[in-house]
């Protein structure tokens, strides 16, 4: 990983533990103000705590990409031989490429659409509702990119553990971290 | 298109190991494609869902696990449990149970839950000669509570699918779930008195005291999450987020398991975590989209009226079905797959959504355990650095016991419906 891809990841980090923690912080105060000063809540908190939430859930959409831990059932691949897993991992990465490039230029549209519309959202705050829609794009458009260097490295730097298996390597540890539920 | 087509593609694009959220979404883009439905739909189907109260619960319970994980508030409660439990015979098993009941009660998620008791009995029972086998499958299988004991992460992804109601389902989790840490505490009672396991050390008065005081922070966690949601005096977002705050407050000020550095690390990683389901979800919601269009539903109801199934029946063979799927697949995977395929087929056989799910959680609970993709196997044996067999063996009578209990909740619906109806009407 390159010293840009790590840096890209701590802004990524941060920008999920910045919206994770304002929308922790509003859901709260929108309870704290519901019943001990109503007069200081806002119609428009739950919005917005949607808005903070789904952004700082949908950034991490690529790092879960560039440390390949989207889940997956990788039992009848990882018995596959190398070679074959190698032309099955580049496909995986080439569909995972093409869809988030699709849904991402679509999300796009939506967020365009909207804005050409001056959508908003029906509170007092009357949201503009592109901005919320924004994350689309932003997400499945970054998640492209993360795809994209992974193929470049998949070609021309290969290394077994990049295979689908979830690599050579995969220990009860990663499987774990990869799926918490 | 052809929907034999359709579910062969998607399983052959599974076997290749394509990460899930992949398979859903790729599929259902093609689908819509093929059906030239304009693709712009296919993002605004993606916002229009993203747009939900209900969905934004799931980080909120995560980040609340995360914290007591890291927090020491899962030590408080296991001393806690040992306090009232412990000094009977097999008492470390039994304060396992007890714990992890409490610990279902906040987390939501049973990898979360298996994790911190695991981490903290495991060593304890092995320090006190409990067979190796018979400690890691009492952690296993009691960590599984964390899906069936509101709140549940499992039933909030159910609901998303099913548009049901999260307090109902939450409800409707409360018995089977006491039942399950009832028969499991039943059989360690009954096989330590076998085995000959001794008494545990009884806990002095001032002890019993200090650690209960002690514990009192994190007894709140479920009475602000379950006290909240069905006083009406939080939503089970708002629930969700007072517990996380709760959590991070408790775990900094009173156990100070972790510091005020780690926070913003710990809330990216459960923003993480959130997401790996968030975006099979919406996959999972854009391929339920197309099966409604479909008309496949409607084919799967002609099946099943051709073929003259019974209720019991079909939901024998939905068993049989989740049981197999949940030894290949992960938890959310399995219920994200299955629902919207199966949803429509309730009301015509009268079967009760909310019944359905809980059925549904304790197949999930199975799941878990169930190698070779059981994912309290791997916690177990990473924790203990035991192999997933000795796991597995520990894990077999439990097994046993959860689909007794699967029966009974399968063909007794009433066990799952009577809290909701009692509260709901």
């Amino acid at each position: 990983m390159t010293r840009f891809e790590r840096l890209w990841g701590h802004v990524e980090d941060a920008l999920m533990a910045v919206l994770g923690t304002a929308a922790l912080l509003l859901i709260c105060y929108e309870v704290v103000a519901r019943y001990f000063v109503p007069s200081m809540l806002f119609d428009w908190g739950a919005e917005v705590t949607v808005y903070l939430t789904v952004w700082a859930m949908l950034i991490a959409g690529s790092p879960l990409v560039a440390h390949g831990r989207h889940i997956r059932a990788d039992l009848i691949v990882r018995q596959f031989p190398e070679n074959a897993q190698k032309v099955l991992e580049f496909c995986n990465l080439t569909i995972g490429l093409v869809y988030c490039g699709i849904v991402g230029w679509f999300g796009y549209e939506v967020a365009a659409f909207a804005k050409m519309l001056d959508f908003r959202s029906e509170s007092s705050l009357q949201f503009e509702l592109w901005i919320f829609y924004l994350i689309l794009p932003i997400t499945f458009g970054l998640m492209t990119v993360r795809y994209a260097i992974q193929i470049v490295r998949f070609v021309f730097h290969y290394d077994p553990s990049m295979l689908p298996s979830g690599a050579h390597d995969e220990t009860p540890e990663s499987r774990i971290e990869r799926s918490q539920t | 298109m052809n929907p034999a087509a359709v579910i062969a593609a998607f399983f052959a694009m599974l076997a290749i190991g394509m990460p899930i959220f992949l398979v859903l979404g790729a599929l259902a883009l093609f689908l819509f494609w093929h059906e030239n439905d304009p693709l712009i739909g296919f993002s605004q189907l993606f916002i229009d869902h993203l747009n939900s109260q209900t969905l934004i619960a799931i980080p909120f319970f995560v980040m609340a696990a995360t914290f007591m994980n890291r927090g020491g508030i899962a030590k408080a409660l296991v001393d806690c449990a040992y306090s009232w439990v412990g000094g009977m015979r097999g008492g470390l098993a039994l304060v396992c149970v007890v714990a992890t009941t409490i610990f279902a009660a906040i987390s939501g998620s049973s990898v979360a839950t298996a994790m911190a008791m695991g981490t903290l009995l495991v060593p304890a029972m092995l320090a006190k000669n409990y067979e190796k086998h018979f400690a890691l499958g009492v952690v296993g299988a009691s960590g599984t509570l964390g899906i069936l004991i509101p709140p549940s992460l499992a039933m909030i992804v159910y609901a998303i699918i099913a548009e049901e109601s999260v307090p109902r389902l939450f409800m409707a989790g409360v018995i089977p779930g006491l039942m399950q840490a009832g028969l499991f505490a039943l059989y360690i009672m009954w096989y330590t008195r076998r085995k000959g396991y001794p008494k545990g050390e009884p806990v002095s008065p001032e002890e019993f005291r200090r650690v209960n005081i002690r514990a009192i922070p994190a007894l709140s966690l479920p009475v602000i999450i379950l006290g909240g949601i069905y006083s009406g005096i939080v939503t089970v977002s708002e629930a969700a987020g007072v517990a996380s705050l709760v959590a991070i407050v408790i775990s900094l000020t009173v156990y100070r398991g972790c510091t005020l550095a780690q926070v913003p690390g710990i809330i990216a990683e459960s923003m993480k975590l959130t997401a790996a389901i968030v975006f099979i979800i919406l996959g999972a919601l854009a391929f339920g989209h197309w099966i409604t269009d479909s008309g496949m539903a409607d084919l799967l109801i002609q099946f099943v009226v051709e073929n003259e199934l019974s209720t019991w029946q079909f939901l024998l063979l939905i068993n049989i079905l989740m049981l197999v799927l949940g030894m290949f697949l992960e938890v959310i995977a399995v219920i994200l797959i299955t629902v919207p395929l199966v949803l429509p087929l309730l009301a015509p056989l009268g079967i009760s959504p909310i019944h359905f799910a809980v059925v549904i959680t304790i197949n999930m609970e199975l799941a878990l355990l169930t190698p070779p993709v059981g994912l309290n196997l791997y916690v177990l044996s990473s924790i203990s650095r035991a192999p997933v067999d000795q796991v597995t063996r520990g894990v077999w009578p439990f097994i046993l016991i959860m689909l007794f209990l699967l029966g009974l909740i399968t063909y007794v619906p009433e066990i799952s419906l009577f809290l909701p109806n009692l509260v709901y009407g």
